[in-house]
């Protein structure tokens, strides 16, 4: 015990802990088909046949009715946006484990054929440019691999 | 079917007052700290601010090691050996990877800290321990 120190430091020292998170879970049958479709460039939409309101994402039960759904039926890769924003403080992407470049913007969009809406990225990030009712198209991206990020985004049309 | 998703959580934390001074020593100095309690006499390494046995406030850090020794050591599969290290001048043991063939592991075994060339003020400053 050579060494004796009383007295406190200004110096602050910050410990960084990167910490890597990874999980997997099952998607259930309804995403699975859903999936197989997007590696087609096909987006599948399931419809409640009593109330028939039609899900996109699909889900197993309708919302409403709790009934069951079973009917599959086509939905456009264009729809409207429903609700938007603009991200300057990047969440953590899930898709790639890290934060997005910012800023980004992210829409709830009714895809044509569908009832509900999708939460997505979108190609556009200027707020003056973005309205609710404006039309998007998806962008697909070259390889598919049957996951909903085979979608990299939206772009908004003129 | 099955999917994978993975995140990286950016995470830090403050080291305090005690935890910067430890860390600054390691940095500055190769020179390990311990807190010295003035009520029980515990010298614990890594220092904590306060001592974990009677609760009194820490008032003094004292250099330890760099020597010490092996208490007990496990293998983790794939991350390699560690072991618990009571350091010349510490009475409570610290938890480190140890650079040592496993044949030559053993209760009571001599060992030394190794401190990385260069140094951030953070805990790998000390990388690990091996034979003296």
């Amino acid at each position: 015990m050579d060494k004796v120190i009383s007295e406190s430091t200004t110096e602050r020292i910050s410990v960084s802990v990167p910490m890597n998170q990874s999980w997997k879970y099952a998607s259930g049958t309804p995403m699975e088909r859903f999936c197989a479709g997007l590696k087609e460039k096909r987006i599948e939409a399931l419809q409640c046949e009593q109330c028939e309101r039609r899900y996109l994402p699909p889900r197993p039960f309708c919302g409403n009715c709790h009934k069951k759904l079973k009917k599959w039926i086509d939905v456009k890769d264009e729809g409207t946006i429903e609700a938007w924003t603009v991200l300057n403080l990047p969440m953590l992407d899930g898709r790639t484990g890290k934060p997005r470049a910012t800023p980004y913007g992210m829409a709830l969009i009714k895809l044509d054929g569908a009832d509900t809406t999708l939460n997505h990225y979108l190609g556009e990030s200027d707020p003056k440019k973005l309205k609710i009712g404006s039309r998007v198209k998806a962008v697909w991206r070259d390889e598919l691999i049957g996951a909903m990020s085979d979608i990299s985004y939206f772009e908004v049309l003129p | 079917m099955i999917l994978e998703s993975s995140i990286q959580i950016p995470f830090s934390y403050a080291a305090g007052d005690v935890g910067s001074r430890y860390l600054i020593a390691l940095r500055d100095d190769m020179q390990l700290l311990a807190s010295r309690c003035a009520a029980c006499e515990r010298v614990a390494c890594p220092p904590r601010s306060f001592c974990t046995a009677c609760a009194e406030k820490t008032s003094e850090l004292v250099g330890v090691g760099p020597e010490g020794r092996l208490i007990s050591w496990t293998d983790r599969p794939g991350r390699g050996l560690f072991g618990l290290i009571i350091l010349d001048g510490a009475t409570t043991a610290m938890l480190h990877r140890l650079d040592i063939p496993a044949e030559m592991l053993g209760v009571d075994l001599r060992v030394r800290a190794r401190f990385a060339e260069e140094r951030s003020a953070s805990p790998g400053d000390l990388e690990g321990f091996e034979l003296v």
